[in-house]
């Protein structure tokens, strides 16, 4: 994508450039200084949002109706976003990808929960039943490329045409359609700061503590068994041969206890991966840092390393490329997260960059719910309407109401099936709207988990009670954590088809308020709907969508 | 109850119309009345009832699928207690009323007390007592709650009414090769008895195996050993029950000893009608079906599918081309790859790392169709349930398609044949070299 441009702008920073003194990270991206902050930053809008240019409001947004075959061009090749009905600042929408090698298309309804497969698979659920069985029929699983890149290595999976085709997406696809998948990869560097020890992020890259020479427990030094000729190496296992470009870190690398990823590497590895959406390399800050420098640094080393992961992408024609919005909490006109948007706007505006979508990093990390609404108002304000949205590591089925009347189009979140695993069921009605099944409780609780709910556990003729489940648990039948985990992921797709189906009809509002009126009864003693205890950010998040509970 | 059972009168054990006594059955053991690693999603799809109810029972104990918890009754505390305690079990204890999983009942389901009584009281007992316990109105038994009380009137309302089963094996107190002949006479004198009552009390509907204790057989000398099978003899003889299942027998460890013995006790009830179903109730290696299945046993109980897919093994062994065994073009596997069970042992062998195909090449089963071994290599290093689910799915695929074999070669008189065929693929490993039981006879 216009490499010759990119030197334009900031571009794939120059080598020697890469050692410089953290005090030059934190200067003003070239790119942003004439950018007029006095307006908020925003791009590509359509009503109900203002428009682009002044305080008129925005054109109407052009929908197709629902079953429009897509189309993929050379702006976006392996794109294709379509959107259906708008109901406030929701969306309905259909994202198509483009299919993997011998694949019938799966296109993806939003808004959408992505459920998290970590290492290729999701715990105790078959890649069948995810994709046949109509109560999940998840359309697009996340996986990690640290995971991955780990075990079983990506050389391996680029053996194999990618994680699709290892996972066994590609065969027997004659017989079973339906069962076919989209996925979806992370960066990496996520994982690299959360699980890796000593990790520390330079201009290079993120460094980080070798897991090979520190194997967990019950690892068998049999990871990254996926490279050729051996059985234990590292991710990036030869430092840097440039010999003008010798630094401390290299040194560091030449000992192998640290190991370095780059912009680049992630890029490679998701290309080996295949997914069909990549993600750029963030510089990710832990969302409760103080430092507001290291916010700094990091919002303008998202958008050289984007430009970098542009620049390395191989494979634009088949896969996805997402930019990831950062800039910590920082909401306030000129602030980090405007200027984080400015830059990506820049590169749009300029045709250095055509992002087929957009994330927005660095929430769901313990911040604040009143920071974290705020965020995503301005984000989903500002990101162009034709592009979806991607609202990552969230969440929780209350943030998926709020964050899809802000504008959010994808979430995913381990969430629903770590929980699950502890034995803890998702249901409505009152927060936390959650049900421990391990509880004295469900001993003798007959009823199903969730009446109407189309899941196996409470669906059909089986009605598997809260006592059987409870019992199952008791003894760690792997039954228990199966069906739970079909429960709590059919209760995420259903609450995302429930809002889609919700915004088709242009009742989005009356939807959102139900949900939270159900979650919060808070004075229903007294003979009314209750409400009296919904939190002031619900209250604040859903009055910025034009929503009033 | 009546017309549950009825969905499935094709295959219950009072029907001849499917193979009719020729037929072997596998009885896959239920791990707290449950199917392991088989959503009702996963059992439909994998194991539809038409295409495996011939070759595919389930035994359900009543030992850890009718154990229910207590509720505490409510006692004049101080409030606070009361309601701090309010929902707490106050215990557990056998339920006669629990009712099978919905998704289970399509199934031919056979109800016992439980699959390996000196099995369940080692794992559950922390001092080194193997005996199972018992009076002359109950058997103790060992669970995961705790040592349980189980009636003989309990467990037949259980069987009965409660599990809905199309058979059930009469209430045994099993004991242990070693245990002390005065506790070896107690165990057979209440098995008898109990076995008498359930009869009495038993509608007359064909539906009853007669339980039978192997261990105890051995010493044929012993008067209530001769008790035990003419008791069963007479039953069989006034038709009020029309099988008999053989308790313990996989706990004799040495293969001809086992063989000869399961003869012996065929033996003592010869003059049985030809329909009477044969079941023995458990086995712990593929040997032991083997074993089973040449002495001509009906129904074979066994959880190895489960038990190998913990172990993150696949069952390759070869079952379909038995009779071309002489065939030069056959597909051999390498002596090797194979444990004594007929499994690979899919963590310990870095052979699947880059391997596109599926576990068992033509195997037709949902893993088999859908992954391939490097998948399956990945998900066992990274310890990912779904590799268990995976490797059952296979295993037990494979498992019902050995069965399938097996009352082919019955029917074809070429049992001798396929054993030889099996045995041939796992006699060369290390870990097993008493396989001369499988082709005595
Ligand atoms: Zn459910
Ligand atoms: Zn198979």
């Amino acid at each position: 994508m216009g490499g010759n441009e990119e030197e334009k702008a900031e571009g794939p920073v120059p080598k020697k450039q890469r050692v410089e003194e953290p005090h030059d990270f934190s200067r003003l991206p070239d790119e942003l200084k004439n950018v007029d902050f006095s307006r908020p930053i925003r791009w590509g809008k359509c009503f109900p949002y203002i428009s682009d240019n002044d305080n008129t409001p925005a054109p109407p947004v052009s929908t197709v109706p629902v079953d429009t075959p897509p189309v993929f061009d050379d702006s976006s090749p392996a794109l294709c976003h379509y959107i259906h009905a708008v109901s406030g600042r929701a969306r309905a929408c259909t994202i198509h990808l483009k299919p993997h090698k011998g694949q019938t298309t799966r296109p993806v309804p939003t808004p959408i929960f992505m459920p998290v497969g970590t290492k290729g698979c999701l715990k105790g659920l078959s890649m069948h039943e995810l994709t046949t069985d109509p109560a999940l029929s998840c359309p697009i699983i996340l996986a990690n490329t640290y995971h991955m890149a780990l075990q079983p290595g990506t050389e391996l999976l680029d053996e194999f045409g990618g994680l699709h085709c290892f996972m066994g997406n590609n065969i027997n696809n004659e017989t079973s359609k339906e069962y076919n998948f989209n996925l979806l990869t992370d960066s990496g560097g996520f994982q690299m700061v959360s699980l890796a020890k000593l990790s520390q992020v330079t201009e290079e890259g993120v460094t980080f503590e070798n897991p090979f020479l520190h194997p967990q427990k019950g690892d068998h030094g049999k990871r990254y068994y996926g490279k050729k000729n051996s059985t234990t190496t590292t991710i990036q296992d030869e430092a840097p041969t440039d010999d003008t470009n010798v630094s401390e870190e290299d040194n560091n690398n030449k000992d192998k206890r640290m190991m370095l990823l780059k912009p680049e590497d992630s890029i490679r590895y998701q290309n080996e991966i295949g997914a069909n959406i990549i993600m750029a390399l963030d510089d990710v800050v832990s969302s409760v840092e103080v430092d507001a420098d290291r916010f700094e640094m990091a919002t303008y080393r998202t958008l050289r390393w984007y430009d970098r992961c542009l620049q390395a992408h191989q494979k634009s024609h088949c896969q996805n490329l997402f930019p990831i919005v950062q800039g910590g909490l920082d909401t306030s006109p000129g602030g980090l997260r405007e200027r984080c948007l400015a830059g990506f706007r820049r590169r749009e505006l300029d045709g250095i960059a055509n992002a087929p979508g957009y994330a927005i990093g660095g929430l769901a990390g313990g911040e604040s719910k009143d920071d974290f609404w705020r965020v995503v108002d301005q984000c989903c304000k500002a990101l162009p309407d034709n592009k979806p949205r991607y609202l990552m590591g969230v969440g929780y089925p209350l943030d998926l109401v709020v964050c899809s009347a802000l504008g959010v189009d994808m979430y995913d979140c381990v969430y629903p099936t770590r929980t699950a695993r502890f034995g803890v069921a998702l249901v409505p009605g009152p927060t936390p709207g959650t049900l421990r099944l391990k509880s004295h409780d469900c001993a003798t609780d007959h009823n199903v988990l969730q009446e109407g709910c189309p899941c196996q556990a409470c669906a059909g003729v089986h009605k598997v009670s809260r006592a059987r489940l409870h019992r199952l648990l008791k003894t760690e039948h792997p039954l228990a954590i199966q069906l739970l985990t079909q429960h709590n992921i059919a209760y995420m797709m259903s609450l995302v088809r429930q809002m889609r189906q919700a915004i088709l009809q242009d009742k989005f509002d009356a939807f959102a308020r139900d949900f939270v009126h159900d979650q919060f009864r808070g004075g229903a003693e007294k003979n009314n709907s209750g409400g009296q205890d919904i939190p002031v950010w619900v209250r604040e998040a859903l009055a910025a969508a034009g929503i009033d509970v | 109850m009546a017309s549950k059972r009825d969905k499935c009168s094709a295959s219950s054990p009072s029907s001849n119309d499917d193979g009719g006594e020729k037929a072997v059955r596998l009885l896959l053991h239920t791990v707290d009345g449950a199917i392991p690693y088989l959503t009702p999603h996963l059992l439909e799809t994998c194991f539809p009832i038409e295409q495996v109810k011939d070759f595919l029972w389930i035994g359900i104990a009543v030992r850890d699928a009718c154990i229910s918890p207590v509720m505490a009754t409510p006692k004049k505390d101080t409030d606070e207690t009361k309601n701090k305690k309010k929902n707490k079990p106050s215990g557990y204890a056998f339920s006669p009323t629990t009712e099978p999983d919905a998704w289970l009942l399509p199934y031919t389901r056979v109800t016992v007390p439980t699959f390996d009584p000196c099995q369940d009281s080692i794992r559950h007992s922390h001092k080194n007592i193997v005996d199972v316990t018992a009076s002359n109105d109950h058997v103790m038994v060992w669970t995961e709650f705790g040592r349980q009380t189980l009636t003989r009137e309990a467990y037949d309302t259980a069987a009965a009414e409660g599990l809905q089963s199309h058979a059930s094996v009469t209430l045994f107190d099993a004991c242990t090769e070693d245990a002390k002949a005065k506790r070896k006479r107690a165990s057979l004198e209440r098995t008898n008895a109990w076995r008498e009552e359930t009869i009495k009390s038993h509608a007359s509907d064909g539906t009853l195996w007669a339980s039978c204790l192997v261990a105890a057989a051995k010493e044929d000398q012993d008067p209530g050993v001769t008790q035990q099978f003419e008791s069963i003899q007479n039953a069989l003889d006034n038709k009020s029950v029309n099988g008999v299942a053989f308790v313990n027998w996989q706990t004799i460890s040495d293969a001809s000893q086992r063989v000869s013995v399961l003869q012996q006790c065929i033996q003592r009830i010869k003059n049985a009608p030809t329909t009477t179903t044969l079941a023995v109730l458990s086995t712990n290696s593929l040997e032991q079906v083997m074993e089973c299945f040449q002495q001509g046993i009906n129904i074979i109980g066994t959880n190895l599918p489960i038990q190998w897919a913990k172990q993150k093994k696949a069952f390759v062994c070869d079952v379909g081309n038995w009779k071309n065994r002489k065939d030069p073009k056959r597909p051999k596997l390498e002596p090797s790859s194979v444990d004594a069970d007929g499994c690979f042992p899919v963590d310990s062998s870095e052979t699947w790392i880059r391997d596109a195909n599926p576990i068992l090449a033509g195997c037709s089963c949902l893993t088999c169709q859908q992954h391939c071994r490097a998948y399956l290599y990945h998900l066992v290093q990274t310890k990912e349930l779904l590799a268990e689910i995976l490797l059952f799915i296979h295993n037990l695929h494979h498992m019902i398609g050995l069965f399938r074999a097996c009352s082919q070669s019955r029917i074809s008189g070429s049992e001798e044949e396929l054993c030889r065929h099996i045995q041939d693929q796992i006699a060369n490993n290390n870990n097993n070299n008493e396989l001369q039981g499988l082709t005595k006879h």
